[in-house]
């Protein structure tokens, strides 16, 4: 699409060949936020029939129209995906469209979370759980779901007894733990720390930072950080460390950026840079949006946008032409956030 | 272990047998909870049995259509065949493609299915045994070949999904998986099987080969219709014998423990009746893509040969006792430079690329779901990733029993079992070749 506009790029980019690239245009276009993008979306959620579509879902309640409601109260009724009954993703995608409908205002649908939550799924208590956290208080049925959202409530057996050894939905659970943020909560997740997963341990280190940066809390995340034995953990120690204040830990995250040997791990370093917003580390994350590794240059455009200054547009002109649909549609959605320019 | 050396002359007999369930109505497959009653055979269930022999020492390799083989039916069938056919009984070599329309278990508490279900069973054992005393009637001078095939399109594909947070979640039914808001899909949990390996036995001189093991990772795992069928093994095992008639494929499935056949999902709406013709479609297109790789891979083979040596190594563990141990087998032959390896299941396919690249043998074939009991085995990083697979974690110990809910214990894989299932057969492969003074 070469005469394609970047907000075109990412609209055509719904009806992708890999499904994973849709999902991705749909995450996209839902962080872009611009309105004229609903219609594509109401079609992609409704026509596709892939579990992923749930980012399109989600996307269109960060934009915010409320037009949309109607489609989404029929997506809880009839999802259009297949019905996994013995595992989650039906429901998520289902639950996905009853949290949307009240970031929408739109509580017509929330007896669908409440029976989730009655049967203790973990859908409702892991796979949304920081979703529903996050939505705002507006709503008395928002008011009533989150508050049972529990340390205790999440701490429950769960159906298929995983809640609390799948790291998939541990990390999830530590994640709501941090927006819990209750004394119960950081509990919680000091155990998590030692969880067996790095991915584990680094979403606690995260989420105890955030619910409570207590020097006791930042004491035990130091030493995650200086001597967790996975290299990911001790990041998102860092991370944590780094969002709390202690901007020394910048510096760390950018070595590690620059020269971790493992694609995902540099990833998720470049991506911590984004994330802080450092200006001083944009060297370090535009040599890494040439790097071999295609979800390493997608995070590293992401990373510039969110850094912002003068190298981010032109890195991205430049990556609208490679070889990764997934790094075109991420260059194309920063140009596109740049009121459209950059065809 | 033991190993045999021997020089002659080799020759080589498959033969077929049928093992669908006689009263299907009664049963049910097993592998994927089914929500109404089964309808019948779709399609016919088999196994077959290759007999090998060089000067005198005979082995045999088995496949079939099943889900899983009790180990109580590979100690019957090895002893019987040892027995009848005056050979070595841990020369059989198991293995199943984990189907999950297959396996069958009763339908409900009646004395008439758990009657069927006895048949059924005794069924299966007499026709490994059946099949592998026709095999070794069957024997002509021979010689074989070895091939890899690359499939262009997708068959086999990797359903753990990678999310930006580092764990992953399963994308069953293609369908991507649930990627909570506020997370990135990173892409899969591990490389999609894209390989696969053949092994063609053809009489001495003849143009084409009248048999070849066909060993291709994946679960064979489409959709959970009330019907018993070969799946996407049978239909790939008959669209490869139509294009290249005469010829006898055994398939065979190993360390797809993260495999599926996603690329033909998701079903199509529509109810019991059109997803059983989504399922016999989907069969159809992934076989032929599957043929589209093997059958020219077959047909190229001209490095025929004809090996001087039999060698054979046995490794196993917790055979006394199989219902409470960590059943393992492992069960190894080489043909000249050709390797086979009959190992248990769920190995994640990482871990047959890795057993591949470092095999004294390149030219190596893998069996798994051989009537041992490794369940899911992946490499240790899976363990902290999660994912179905995983998600219960690792056990701790070798009798590491988790309650997984009342009246049901599950055993777990160790953090490395995989990875010694893998070094064990290499170990087993060097010490054969080490054996001939290579």
């Amino acid at each position: 699409m070469p005469d394609a506009t970047p907000l075109e790029r990412l609209i055509a980019g719904l009806d992708a060949a890999d499904r994973y690239d849709q999902a991705d245009a749909a995450r996209l276009l839902g962080e872009l936020g611009r309105r004229e993008t609903v219609g594509p979306l109401v079609r992609y959620v409704t026509e596709n029939r892939y579990y992923c579509k749930a980012a399109g879902i989600h996307a269109l309640a960060r934009i915010g129209d409320a037009s949309v409601c109607p489609t989404l109260r029929g997506l809880v009724d009839e999802p259009n995906v297949v019905d996994d009954w013995f595992w989650v993703d039906c429901r998520a995608v289902r639950a996905a469209a009853a949290v949307a409908l009240l970031a929408l205002g739109d509580d017509s649908r929330a007896g669908y979370l409440g029976d989730l939550a009655g049967r203790n799924d973990d859908v409702f208590f892991c796979f949304c759980g920081p979703a529903i956290l996050r939505l705002p208080d507006d709503l008395p049925a928002t008011r009533d779901l989150k508050a049972r959202i529990t340390v205790e409530a999440v701490g429950e057996p769960a159906a298929r007894g995983v809640r609390h050894s799948d790291p998939a939905r541990v990390a999830l659970k530590a994640e709501v733990f941090g927006l819990l943020a209750t004394p119960q909560a950081c509990e919680a997740l000091r155990d998590l720390a030692s969880f067996h997963s790095r991915y584990v341990r680094g979403q606690a280190a995260v989420s105890l930072l955030r619910a409570d940066p207590s020097e006791k809390h930042v004491r035990l995340v130091e030493a995650m950080a200086d001597g967790d034995p996975a290299d990911f953990a001790c990041l998102k120690a860092s991370f944590a460390l780094a969002t709390a204040g202690r901007r020394d830990r910048v510096a760390l995250i950018a070595q590690a950026a620059g020269g971790l040997d493992d694609p995902f791990d540099l990833a998720v370093a470049v991506e911590c840079l984004g994330l802080l917003e450092d200006g001083e580390q944009t060297g370090v994350v535009e040599r890494q949006a040439l790097h071999a590794d295609p979800y390493v240059r997608q995070c590293a455009v992401e990373a510039l946008e969110r850094i912002g200054g003068p190298a981010a547009v032109p890195v991205a002109r430049q990556r609208l032409s490679d070889d990764s649909p997934r790094v075109r549609l991420q260059a194309a959605k920063l140009l596109a956030a740049q009121d459209g320019e950059g065809r | 272990m033991s190993t045999t050396a021997l020089d002659g002359t080799l020759t080589i007999g498959v033969a077929r047998r049928d093992i669908s369930p006689p009263k299907p109505e009664l049963l049910k497959p097993t592998g994927m909870d089914r929500r109404e009653p089964t309808r019948g055979v779709l399609d016919a269930l088999v196994c077959e049995a290759m007999a090998v022999e060089v000067s005198g020492e005979r082995a045999f390799i088995i496949t079939s259509d099943l889900r899983t083989i009790d180990h109580a039916w590979v100690v019957e069938a090895r002893e019987t065949v040892g027995r009848r056919l005056d050979c070595d009984p841990r020369r059989v070599l198991f293995s199943s493609v984990h189907n999950h329309c297959s396996s069958p278990a009763v339908a409900d508490d009646s004395p008439e299915a758990a009657a069927a279900l006895a048949e059924a069973n005794r069924k299966i054992v007499d026709a490994f045994i059946a099949a592998c005393v026709e095999a070794d009637a069957d024997r002509r001078p021979a010689e074989i070949a070895f091939a890899r095939a690359h499939l262009a399109e997708p068959v086999g594909e990797n359903r753990r999904l990678r999310l930006s947070n580092g764990t992953c979640v399963n994308a069953w039914h293609g369908g991507g998986g649930f990627c909570p808001p506020g997370r990135k899909v990173v892409g899969p949990g591990g490389p999609h099987s894209t390989e696969t390996r053949i092994l063609c036995a053809r009489e001495v001189g003849a143009d084409r080969p009248f048999a070849a093991l066909v060993s291709y990772p994946s679960h064979p795992h489409l959709s959970a219709i009330p019907h018993f069928s070969g799946e996407f093994p049978g239909a790939a095992r008959r669209e490869i014998e139509r294009r290249l008639p005469g010829l006898t494929v055994l398939h065979a499935n190993y360390t797809g423990g993260d495999i599926d056949i996603h690329c033909v999902h998701p079903a199509p709406p529509g109810g019991t009746d059109a997803e059983v013709r989504w399922f016999q479609e989907s069969n159809r297109l992934v076989a032929r893509r599957f043929a589209d790789a093997v059958a020219p891979a077959i047909e190229a083979c001209d490095d025929y040969g004809r090996p001087a040596t039999l060698r054979h190594a046995y490794w196993s563990r917790g055979e006394d006792d199989p219902g409470n141990s960590r059943l393992t087998i492992i069960n190894v032959l080489t043909l000249g430079d050709v390797g086979v390896a009959s190992i248990p299941g769920e190995l994640f396919l990482a871990l047959g690329r890795q057993a591949e690249a470092r095999s004294p043998l390149p030219k190596l074939l893998m069996m798994g779901y051989n009537g041992s009991v490794g369940g899911y085995q992946p490499p240790p990083l899976a363990f902290e990733q999660g994912s179905y697979e995983v998600m219960r974690g690792y056990a701790t110990s070798e009798t590491d029993l988790l309650q997984a809910r009342p009246g049901r214990k599950v055993r777990r894989a160790l953090k490395d079992s995989g990875q010694q299932v893998v070094d064990r057969v290499l170990t087993m492969l060097a010490d054969l070749g080490a054996d001939r003074g290579q």
